[in-house]
């Protein structure tokens, strides 16, 4: 009976979650074709419309139409609010509203959140979500003061507004910017813009439990504590993993990029070396999820974009802004394959072993990620048959992952390419164990259970 | 703690007899004696062709009619034949043949390379499958011999039985001209005993087994039921499912292709699909030339050829059991159900697990040596990689294309995929057991 009401309850967040999204991008998209948002500089129909809202919700920022140009302020306000929403999740969001009206928060609310965070307790959990909000906030804030630094001499009063608008999408891992076309190219050797975006970016992909873990040790150290530093202290699988594999990936893929297209003329080419080593961690850095760019994405050599598509599939920390299969889950699926070919029974990480059931709802996010990312590929191929492969599949990994880089091919797709494009965003946003009960009716099937037979493999 | 010593030793005797017959195939293919001398043969040539006969991956670096003479040309018939019929079952009829009683250990190695669950009828196993392999090749030439021997004269009988071999070996290369297999494909009746030769071989002994069952009760007229075990039933069930999937996709994908089917009546494009979709149970025979099909069909291809046929057959890929294994357990994790279960029989752990680390492990492999293979070779496109990492086949352009570096990546590649994770990971951990240090469980949120 408690893993039917289990089951229930998951399945009711679920449904919040993905219905909530599909809501909220049809009112966004609604909402983009007033006049009044848009510039009216470019025709907008509604699928370009619709394809900004969704990449907006979904935190990828692929876009269509180029988003300094098409939408006027107010556009780029209801862009903003969009990208929030999505960064923030539609849970907590949905929370805040209730706060701010006024409204009292039950048992059903709490238990949602405490769902959506994967956190066991019911204890604390409103300050937990006014928490997100205010240290969201605050990281933001700080994003936009270092950036009007530079874009306040730069664009006058206007810079104002880019600098809110681009600290919220790299805090989101949006990767949207009201400023130009190519995203930060003119940017490539600005230390404080490229530090500052780097910043925000990693603080939004990492995830809370990270931040929670050290802002515990921060408080503990500050009042002096040291009795509890050591009991209380004892980092989290989930956060050891975190923080170990993305700067692992971090790192890795800088060394990776700038090894591959260290003399290559169109991209590291022609810097010198502190250049090269800035550009490349950008590069690295804006897989976690992001979707910025200081070197366009097309000059790259096949080598090294195949390596940004596989960091860009695995993508951000669990309970953060960013998209992808996320690190924990491709930490699991490794150990599980090293632990099975080392003829262990269970898989173990940081002397821990970790259960059967997560070891298959990794392999699970794993596959179904890999599926659609498959099916949605060919489909683009299908429909867009002059389309070179890698654009292809950069396109529509960036889409699954939420990522928002592109080999210059977003303006190029057709109406069947944005559409594809687009349902591979929203699966990507709400993720594949969501689609997955999305589609379970909640029934409870394990009461048959059936006789064992053996099969040869491989 | 002796099932492990077991496997060690047969994990090593097949890591080092593959291994083996990969470089005396390079030796004996480098000899003049093999070559016809039109053609400069570098020692890392003759290392591709050998890799890729033993691994039966049938990719060409050099074409073999013009290169290598009857002799080179015959001992890659061997070497064809060593890898479609698996290293075990090679020396264990060398030993057949020489009079010598099998002892105990040999009995062992082939209970499991075939996973046999009884040492009992491992004599007469062998030899089944050795007899019925060639009596279906040489049926395949025999039937080859009607099409080649009016073009060809009497070097057509070496075609057909070359042919006849590498379709059943599902390994893809072919002594003809140039263009290969492709002249054909206007003649049915060559598609179609291309068709079955490959399909015979990918079927899987397990497979074979069970419908020589089926025939002996039919002729019997025996009224009890035959009953498919979860093997077989997979093998054909997962077979015939990407078999039509692939039909029908390419079909579909290449209708309208001006560079491959545009223009061909609707027979001949059924036909050109179907041979498209059995020549990617790994066999690799071009229908047309790779680089023609669209995007969609080659992802399809690589996809399939990743897969591959039935265990314990001829083909290569990750197998089709693996396959369903590994889906029927992300299926019924999905659903939330406690086993992994198909066709209403849960499957045991170690077996999932198993499957999974296969899936996993050869795409990891496949993705790295595509890594590789495009950062030492950057003027090939994407796909063509693709073509070459996944033993689709060469393109004209990576041929032409092709450097040591980019040969050497491909035939680790290769032995990679025909060793095989699971025999590969035994070497490595062969005499410790450490399964007796158990650690504190720790929760972990995931996606």
């Amino acid at each position: 009976m408690m893993i039917h009401q289990k089951k229930h309850k998951r399945f009711i967040t679920t449904k919040i979650i993905a219905y909530g999204f599909i809501l909220t991008i049809l009112v966004g998209s609604l909402l983009l074709m007033l006049p009044i948002c848009q510039s009216g500089e470019m025709e907008v129909s509604y699928i370009d419309a619709l394809f900004t809202a969704t990449t907006s919700v979904c935190v990828t920022g692929l876009v269509t139409l180029p988003t300094y140009l098409a939408w006027s302020g107010f556009g780029q306000f209801i862009i903003l609010i969009l990208v929030e929403i999505g960064g923030l999740g539609i849970i907590t969001f949905t929370m805040l509203f209730l706060l701010i009206m006024g409204k009292k928060i039950g048992l059903r609310e709490r238990m949602l959140i405490a769902d959506a965070y994967n956190i066991d307790t019911s204890r604390g959990l409103v300050i937990l979500v006014k928490r997100i909000v205010l240290g969201t906030l605050a990281v933001q804030g700080v994003g936009a003061l270092l950036y009007m630094i530079v874009f306040v001499p730069e664009f006058g009063v206007k810079g104002i507004w880019h600098s809110i608008f681009l600290s919220a999408s790299a805090f989101c891992n949006a990767g949207m910017d009201t400023m130009f076309a190519n995203s930060l190219e003119p940017y490539v050797f600005h230390p404080l813009i490229n530090f500052t975006s780097m910043a925000l970016i990693i603080l939004g992909g990492i995830g809370y439990p990270v931040w929670w873990y050290f802002l515990e040790r921060l408080r503990l150290w500050k009042n002096n504590n040291f009795r509890f530093i050591k009991a209380k202290s004892r980092m989290p699988l989930s956060v050891k993993i975190a923080v170990s594999v993305s700067l692992f990936l971090i790192f890795g893929g800088m060394l990776i990029i700038l090894g591959l297209e260290y003399n290559n003329p169109d991209t590291l080419g022609n810097m010198n070396f502190w250049q090269k080593l800035q550009a490349a961690l950008f590069q690295s850095v804006t897989l976690r999820t992001a979707g910025f760019f200081t070197i366009p994405q097309e000059n790259f050599r096949i080598s090294t974009s195949i390596v940004h598509c596989i960091w860009m599939f695995i993508g951000g920390s669990p309970s953060g802004t960013a998209g992808g299969i996320k690190t924990t889950t491709i930490t699991v699926l490794m150990l599980t394959i090293i632990s099975i070919l080392r003829g262990r029974d269970e898989t173990e990480s940081f002397h821990r072993s970790i259960s059967g059931t997560i070891v298959r709802k990794a392999m699970s996010v794993f596959a179904v990620s890999f599926t659609v990312l498959l099916v949605s590929t060919i489909a683009l191929a299908a429909v867009q048959p002059d389309a070179n492969f890698m654009d292809c599949l950069y396109e529509t990994i960036s889409a699954i992952s939420t990522i928002g880089l592109t080999r210059a091919f977003t303006g190029e797709l057709n109406l069947l390419g944005k559409i594809i494009i687009i349902v591979t965003m929203y699966i990507g946003r709400i993720g594949p164990i969501s689609l997955s009960l999305f589609f379970n009716t909640g029934r409870n099937e394990n009461l048959i259970r059936y006789p064992q037979e053996n099969v040869s493999v491989g | 703690m002796k099932k492990k010593k077991k496997l060690f030793i047969a994990a090593r005797i097949i890591f080092e007899g593959y291994l083996l017959a990969i470089l005396a195939g390079a030796l004996l293919l480098y000899l003049p004696f093999s070559q016809s001398g039109k053609m400069e043969v570098d020692f890392s040539d003759a290392l591709f062709m050998a890799a890729s006969a033993v691994c039966v991956a049938g990719e060409a670096c050099l074409p073999i009619y013009a290169v290598w003479t009857g002799f080179g040309q015959f001992i890659l018939l061997i070497l064809q034949e060593i890898g479609g019929l698996g290293i075990i079952s090679f020396t264990m009829f060398f030993i057949l043949i020489m009079g010598e009683r099998l002892d105990l250990r040999q009995y062992i190695l082939i209970a499991e390379a075939y996973d046999l669950e009884s040492y009992s009828h491992i004599r007469e196993f062998i030899v089944k499958i050795l007899k019925t392999s060639l009596i279906i090749q040489l049926i395949g030439a025999f039937l080859y011999a009607f099409v080649f021997v009016p073009e060809y004269g009497v070097k057509g009988i070496w075609h057909s039985v070359f042919l006849s071999s590498s379709a059943f070996c599902n390994s893809g290369l072919d002594t003809l001209g140039a263009d290969g297999l492709m002249p054909y494909m206007t003649n049915s009746y060559f598609v179609f005993v291309t068709i079955f030769l490959i399909l015979a071989g990918g079927l899987g002994f397990p497979v074979w087994a069970f419908l020589a069952e089926g025939y002996n009760n039919f002729r019997k007229k025996e009224k009890r039921k035959l009953r498919a075990n979860l093997t077989v039933k997979m093998s054909i069930y997962t077979g015939v499912f990407f078999l039509l999937i692939g039909f029908l996709a390419m079909l579909l994908f290449e209708w309208n292709n001006v560079e491959t089917m545009q223009g061909m009546s609707i027979g001949q494009k059924m036909l050109c699909a179907l041979f498209l979709s059995v020549t990617c149970r790994t066999a690799g025979f071009s229908v047309f030339p790779w680089h023609k099909l669209r995007t969609t069909s080659g992802i399809l291809a690589c996809s399939l050829m990743y897969i591959g046929a039935s265990p314990v057959g001829t083909a290569g890929g990750i197998k089709t059991t693996t396959f369903t294994v590994f889906a029927a357990s992300v299926v019924s994790a999905l659903r939330g159900r406690k086993d992994t279960e198909c066709f209403h029989r849960k499957i045991a752990d170690p077996v999932v697990r198993r499957s999974a680390a296969i899936v996993m492990t050869n795409l990891f492999v496949i993705i790295i040596s595509t890594v590789l293979f495009c950062a030492v070779q950057p003027e090939i496109p994407l796909m063509d990689s693709l073509f070459a990492v996944f033993t689709v086949g060469l393109t004209d352009l990576t041929l032409q294309l092709l450097n040591d570096a980019g040969e050497i990546i491909l035939v680790l590649t290769m032995f990679f995929g025909r060793v095989g994770p699971i025999t590969l990971s035994m070497l490595f951990n062969s005499r410790k057991n450490e399964n007796l240090i158990k650690y504190p469980q720790e929760n972990i949120s995931i996606g």
